[in-house]
């Protein structure tokens, strides 16, 4: 989008388009893939998600905090790498001026995919996807819109935030969150890889990048346990 | 042009007696071919050899008109993206230093484009026996015997000049989602861009009408020997520096394939509007132009920041000069190398303009995407855009193979600028950035929503 050049972040374009992808996309029954948990229409006739756009908007950002969170718990390897950068020259390695002190670099840093265009629209579609695939059995539409919240959207956001933590299903964000915490989120780009590892991660550069990064994301997560584990070995065709 | 060549007198009335539905109806018949994955059907008599059938004889019976028709009615998309190829086999000779086999080239997605206009709007010029969709899967014979490149123009110019190009203008250019039609709504919607439209359009085909009038300038590039009287030479920097700009403006947004590229135009298009109506020129300082913006922005519900940023963007202080791109649009040809720069950016409007009407064409005929699944996959994986059995989920997802080239060619710029200070250096340092700058085929693929 104009004026949006001048920052290596994810432009808001590239959130909108990526929104469009996942969540808000609606379902093709010819493709035979997930619909969007936005998208008004369900797999199953007769269920239209009727989350307020203050729920949704609370719902990825709720999301989004929760992945931030295990994150910053986590101390695997490609975390520590990210936040332990190699020395240049003796020296420690520069943090980026644009990182607060206070951020993650294993999140926020120019080598995680998490702070690219691919990194962010494949969390958003296993998210969407693994929800989407469980809408029913989690009762999604239990939730309901908090009354106060047609006056102002933006403060209904907060309300709604607020409201998430008493619901059963972000269990099921906690437990995403925490297999996806364990995935190597580091680029191709990152220090210190292997050249193997290197070239391994060449696959999410680029146009091909989206697809990849979404179907590695589900084996992992086939390789977790619970919902999430059976969740994923069903979108993966292997239930 | 020069004085004697117009379109001839009676296909006038024909031309204006065009129903845009008898298009789309008669492209709506070739739906059952496109589910064998074929454009036309198997025993089209126009199929192969179009043009020399047409040389021979008329299409005499209603079978070889309804073929006819529905030949031309197809082309509209084969030629936007053939127009689009073009435009990338341009690009990739002027990344080698050729401006002389560029121009060429360009030229060639100039026409395509304008070809593709017209077969949209039911005209179908074929070497010099040309025809139009008269109605639904029929056709009738223009009187004009002029060949390709004299017919397009004239028909172009004249279809620029009817209220339908306006209205085709002002639907298909949708800045932010919306159409300028909702934009200008309150200053008089179509009717009132229709001028505008008319001037932009004959602005970016001025090429065609330039090789009209100038038959050896324009040969000079297709047939004439680079080095007599000077090699044709370009710079490395400006060349890479005029690709980078344009496809920044073929970027693709959530609200339209050209996103960047119909914001500019929704810039223009209020200066133009301003000015129009008060007299006056459009800038920031101006109260009168400021309330003019702000009556642009306030129907449309714009959250603040979104409402700020396009004032900021509309007003020029943010991002305050246009594109290299646009520039260039506006240049007259001077038979030099720099002349490669203004016929590629009117190339790249006029297959703006060619993409989106396609677009059009393809929703009012009720044709859906995934009934073009057989030529995406030709298109995408003969042209490399994606391996086989890998195509992208998402067509804009094409996008992020340029902007990864962006990034390559900054990083490289930034830690060893002396290795982009030749064309070599572009070829050795760059090969991956340099074959996606040349790949226009994908926006071919994006922009008509295939």
């Amino acid at each position: 989008m104009l004026g949006e050049k001048q920052n290596r972040w994810v432009t808001q374009s590239g959130w909108i388009k990526s929104l469009i992808a996942t969540f808000v996309r609606s379902w093709d029954r010819k493709r035979g893939i997930s619909g969007g948990l936005f998208g008004g229409r369900s797999k199953n006739e007769g269920e239209v998600l009727g989350w307020s756009r203050g729920q949704q908007a609370a719902f990825l950002i709720y999301s989004w905090r929760a992945l931030r969170d295990a994150i910053a718990k986590s101390n695997e390897e490609w975390a520590q790498s990210l936040r332990h950068p190699p020395m240049i020259n003796e020296k420690p390695a520069l943090r980026p001026e644009d990182i607060e002190q206070d951020d993650d670099l294993a999140f926020y840093s120019p080598n995680s995919l998490l702070a690219t265009d691919q990194g962010v629209r494949g969390f958003l579609h296993v998210l969407n996807d693994l929800f989407y695939q469980r809408a029913a059995a989690m009762k999604l539409n239990d939730w309901r819109p908090d009354d106060r919240s047609s006056a102002d959207p933006l403060t209904s956001v907060e309300r709604e935030l607020e409201a998430l933590d008493n619901q059963e299903f972000t269990g099921f964000v906690s437990e995403i969150v925490t297999r996806l915490a364990s995935f190597d989120w580091r680029t191709s780009s990152a220090p210190e890889l292997s050249n193997e590892l290197r070239r391994a991660k060449l696959v999410f550069r680029g146009s091909s990048g989206y697809k990849e990064l979404r179907a590695q994301l589900l084996e992992h997560l086939e390789c977790g346990t619970g919902d999430v584990q059976a969740t994923a070995k069903t979108l993966l065709g292997r239930a | 042009m020069s004085g004697n060549q117009n379109l001839s007198g009676s296909d006038i009335p024909i031309l204006e007696g065009l129903d845009k539905t008898d298009v789309e109806r008669t492209l709506a018949g070739v739906r059952r071919f496109l589910r064998n994955s074929r454009w036309v059907g198997k025993s089209n008599f126009y199929a192969g050899g179009v043009s020399g059938k047409l040389r021979i004889s008329q299409p005499d019976t209603p079978a070889k008109k309804r073929n006819l028709a529905q030949f031309i009615a197809s082309s509209a998309a084969l030629h936007a993206s053939d127009g689009w190829s073009y435009l990338g086999r341009s690009i990739s000779t002027l990344l080698c230093g050729d401006a002389h086999r560029s121009l060429h080239l360009a030229y060639y997605a100039e026409l395509r484009a304008a070809l593709s206009i017209l077969a949209s709007a039911g005209i179908g010029v074929f070497d010099k026996k040309h025809y139009v969709i008269s109605d639904v899967n029929s056709t009738r014979k223009l009187t004009t015997g002029q060949g390709t490149h004299v017919t397009a123009w004239l028909a172009l110019k004249h279809w620029a000049g009817r209220p339908g190009s306006g209205n085709l203008f002002a639907s298909i250019v949708r800045p932010e989602g919306l159409t300028l039609e909702q934009w200008f709504h309150s200053h008089g919607g179509a009717s009132a861009l229709a001028p505008q439209a008319q001037s932009w359009l004959m602005q970016w085909g001025m090429d065609l009408e330039f090789s009209i009038n100038d038959r050896e300038a324009r040969n000079e590039s297709s047939y004439r020997p680079d080095g007599i009287p000077d090699t044709w030479m370009c710079q490395p920097a400006e060349v890479l520096d005029f690709v980078e700009d344009m496809w920044n403006l073929l970027e693709p947004g959530a609200g339209s394939e050209f996103a960047n590229l119909d914001l500019h135009i929704l810039r223009l298009a209020s200066e133009k509007a301003y000015r129009g109506q008060s007299g006056k020129t459009a800038n920031a300082a101006s109260q009168g132009y400021q309330r003019f913006v702000e009556g642009l922005l306030r129907p449309h519900g714009f959250t603040d920041s979104t409402r700020n940023r396009l004032r900021d963007f509309l007003l020029r202080n943010s991002v305050p000069n246009d594109p290299i791109v646009f520039l260039q649009a506006q240049r007259i040809p001077k038979h030099s190398q720099s002349d490669v720069y203004a016929v590629l950016a009117r190339a790249v409007f006029l297959l703006r303009i060619a993409s989106g009407s396609t677009q059009q064409l393809f929703s009012k005929a009720g044709i859906e995407a995934s009934e073009l699944e057989f030529w995406k996959t030709e298109v995408g994986v003969s042209r490399g855009l994606w391996a086989p059995n890998s195509e992208p989920t998402h067509l804009t997802d094409l996008w992020a193979d340029v902007e990864d080239s962006i990034g390559e060619v900054r990083t490289l710029a930034a830690s060893a600028a002396d290795a982009l200070d030749s064309f070599h250096g572009l070829a050795i340092n760059l090969p991956g950035a340099m074959k996606v700058f040349s790949s226009h085929e994908r926006v071919g693929l994006w922009s008509m929503n295939v």
